[in-house]
């Protein structure tokens, strides 16, 4: 079975908002703590 | 932990493009402010041009994240009045996850989807009444609950 492995976090906004319009997706944007 | 799972990865990739932030960074500090941002996990299902479409906090396990992306990603597509493609991922929500919390979200949307695709059709009565008895105690119930009272009402 193949492994995904991640996945493919980005870390710039806007980055984000590009890429899913490029690509006709949605943005999923996850705030977490380290702790 | 749930977002090393292969069926949670499958399922971003597919419908979304992930974007996460540290909220102990001092450098995300303006856009945490921006987002009101106060718990986490803090995640947010964000169209093409930044507006909400969807939100939730706290940790879910695999599954149920899985069920409760899949719901953010259909109410993202029904706000763009995009009928099918909310549709069917309600339909796979209740299909492959129909023991999860969001479940009973599917099943009361999935007859909104129907109805405002064509308001002609009995699918909300239809869909409600498989909420009613599928998922009797769920706060969807409640929220369809002013069918059940009587017409004189």
């Amino acid at each position: 079975m193949q492994t995904l492995s991640s996945v493919p976090w980005l870390h710039d906004y806007e980055d984000a908002m590009q890429q899913a319009k490029s690509e006709n997706k949605f943005v999923l944007l996850d705030i977490f703590n380290p702790g | 932990m749930t977002y090393p799972q292969d069926s949670v990865i499958e399922a971003i990739r597919r419908y979304a493009v992930p974007v996460q932030f540290d909220n102990s960074k001092s450098e995300n500090n303006q856009l945490l402010y921006r987002l009101h941002h106060i718990w986490t996990p803090d995640v947010r299902i964000l169209s093409r041009d930044g507006y909400e479409m969807y939100r939730w906090d706290g940790f879910l396990p695999p599954d149920e994240y899985i069920a409760r992306f899949e719901c953010g990603i259909a109410m993202a597509y029904l706000r763009s009045k995009r009928f099918d493609e909310a549709e069917a991922i309600y339909m796979d929500v209740l299909t492959r996850f129909s023991t999860t919390y969001a479940a009973p979200e599917a099943q009361y949307y999935l007859g909104v989807v129907r109805y405002r695709r064509d308001p002609d059709s009995d699918e909300l009565g239809t869909q409600w009444e498989n909420l009613r008895s599928r998922y009797p105690a769920s706060e969807y119930r409640v929220k369809q609950s002013f069918k059940e009272l009587p017409a004189h009402i």
